[in-house]
């Protein structure tokens, strides 16, 4: 119980911190909307190309730039992180709370929420005005969007206990967002990439997110199955990086924050 | 309360602590003096957990501080050196955060920062934002974080840098009443004078080692060094074996002053006709420790 309470508090704190930052989480919801509107017309002629006749576009852009901007939330945990050498309130949080992991892991969870709110927003967004359409499951759609947040939210766990400073956190953090977009066939499908950037796709967990999501938005697919494979490899790549976390976090490190 | 047992922590090839040993009962204040890089805030982090000695003890209340529960750990406040607040939160959310991570109700944590806050008086400073305080403010609340749990133990780690008089004042007081109330705390400043109003033990730590432990009162007894000056209306006549500077002769003595001056006072009547005052010295804290470490007088190694 005790520890439940001062957990609760350290959300309740992130909230307030969350809030003071309002304007950037609107952006973050804001671009992909941009992009998804800007390009559904390309992806739509791309879809038909690849025999999907009936696609509109939106089967693409939608989860693809979610699944993308989404991965903006690797920075937020890691930044969640630093703020507290920034501030140097990271020794007393070490002392008075309940355990540098726990306070950690607790921080995540706002990320994991702003991402979570992020995904269902936007593909909210995409069935009220860019036509998208749930053929498949929608367990199957609420499944690897929750697998996705979670394993994006271990990725930033890792990366924040790998960098040393916010400098070095935002540089891999962007490189991860444009590779991890064109490869995981977020931006545009698989099928049109390079064979050699194919091979390469399903190191991405943005691959896995795009197989287990396009198939519910694609009329007539065979693949709506593969939301259970693809959320089984989401979790596993979130336990890998958790797993990596847990082994390199040294509460004791100091980082750099700008 | 706390034992400190022979203590030793490296950071590569730098020894930052040797062999370091002492004690703190509860309503004790030990003021932990010690140039820059004397070791100071690496004892803190020791005592407080965040370090692992390489060799040695420390425990607080007979556990280990790095092994301790949460509620445990609840029994040590600690304000370290660097100020560690949230800019953009207010004074009330920063206290209230600090307080509700022990894992207090909603009720208790309301009343345990302001409490906190009352002993530092930054309770007016509730409503506002750190970013918008000044220095001396902040540094209260700083300090005030610390006592948010009801601390058995108190680590202050120069609570004093950068404040005004006022403020050094305050925080002294809050310090005495918490020993006085029965809390045990550990001091560490540069500024003697505060130790002296403290009345504390002290710690003097030099390259690592406890070179000095004792009660202020216990180090004046045993330096029974003065310095008598006396003043005479007009010019100081010359004797031998003092030191003439216009109206005045300084003696530098060894011993028991008055039986000194009374003796003085007979050999020397004659001479002594215009005296106007007598006055004995005893040496300051900072006379004490420069003669027990002498080279903490040189340049790197000032003391205030």
């Amino acid at each position: 119980m005790i520890r439940l309470r001062s957990l609760r508090a350290v959300v309740r704190h992130e909230l307030a911190i969350a809030r003071d930052h309002t304007i950037d989480f609107v952006i973050m919801f804001f671009i992909p909307i941009v992009v998804m509107a800007f390009f559904k017309p390309a992806a739509g002629i791309i879809l038909r190309a690849q025999g999907m006749p009936l696609a509109s576009g939106a089967e693409q852009v939608v989860p693809g730039m979610a699944v993308m901007f989404g991965l903006f939330v690797v920075g937020l945990v890691c930044f969640s992180a630093y703020r507290e050498h920034g501030y140097a309130t990271w020794d007393r949080l070490r002392v008075s709370g309940p355990g540098p992991t726990q306070i950690m892991l607790t921080k995540a969870l706002i990320p994991l929420g702003i991402i979570l709110l992020q995904l269902t927003a936007l593909t909210i967004f995409g069935r009220a005005f860019l036509g998208l359409r749930v053929h498949g499951s929608v367990i199957a759609v609420a499944s690897v969007i929750g697998s996705t947040a979670i394993c994006y939210v271990c990725i930033g766990l890792a990366l924040s206990a790998f960098c040393r400073s916010s400098q070095q956190v935002s540089i891999l953090a962007n490189l991860l967002n444009v590779l991890m977009g064109m490869l995981g066939g977020a931006f545009l499908p698989t099928g049109v990439l390079p064979k050699w950037a194919q091979h390469l796709a399903p190191a991405t967990p943005t691959y896995w997110a795009m197989q287990g999501l396009r198939p519910q938005f694609l009329a007539g697919s065979t693949e709506q199955g593969a939301w259970i494979r693809a959320t089984c490899v989401l979790l596993a790549i979130a336990t890998v990086t958790l797993a990596a976390w847990r082994l390199r976090f040294r509460p004791e490190e100091r980082k750099q924050h700008w | 309360m706390l034992q400190v047992d022979g203590v030793s922590k490296s950071y590569a090839s730098h020894q930052a602590l040797r062999d370091v040993s002492f004690e703190v009962a509860p309503g004790e204040i030990v003021a932990i003096l010690g140039p820059n890089g004397a070791g100071k805030s690496t004892l803190m982090s020791l005592i407080v957990g965040l370090l692992k000695p390489d060799i040695g003890s420390v425990t607080i209340g007979g556990v280990d501080p790095t092994r301790m529960s949460q509620s445990q750990r609840s029994g040590i406040g600690f304000a370290p050196q660097e100020l560690g607040l949230y800019p953009s939160a207010t004074v009330e959310e920063n206290l209230q955060y600090f307080a509700g991570l022990t894992g207090a109700g909603k009720k208790a944590v309301r009343r345990m920062a302001r409490d906190a806050a009352e002993v530092f008086r930054v309770e007016d400073l509730f409503p506002r934002r750190i970013s918008t305080l000044s220095g001396g403010e902040k540094r209260r609340v700083h300090s005030a974080i610390a006592l948010v749990a009801r601390p058995r133990l108190l680590l202050l780690d120069e609570p004093t840098v950068g404040v005004d008089v006022g403020t050094r004042r305050e925080v002294i007081a809050a310090v005495r009443q918490l020993a006085d109330d029965g809390v045990a705390v550990c001091y560490s400043t540069h500024y003697l004078p505060e130790v002296e109003t403290l009345a504390a033990r002290v710690v003097l730590l030099h390259h690592g080692r406890k070179v000095v432990d004792g009660p202020l009162a216990e180090m004046w007894r045993n330096d029974d060094r003065s310095r008598i000056t006396f003043t005479f209306d007009g010019e100081a006549p010359l004797l031998q074996g003092t030191e003439r500077k216009g109206d005045t002769l300084q003696i530098e003595h060894v011993g028991n002053p008055g039986e000194f001056v009374a003796v003085f006072f007979r050999s020397h009547a004659h001479e002594l006709r215009n005296l106007k005052a007598v006055e004995i010295e005893r040496p300051s804290l900072e006379d004490l420790l420069i003669a027990l470490a002498p080279d903490l007088g040189t340049p790197g190694g000032e003391i205030k």
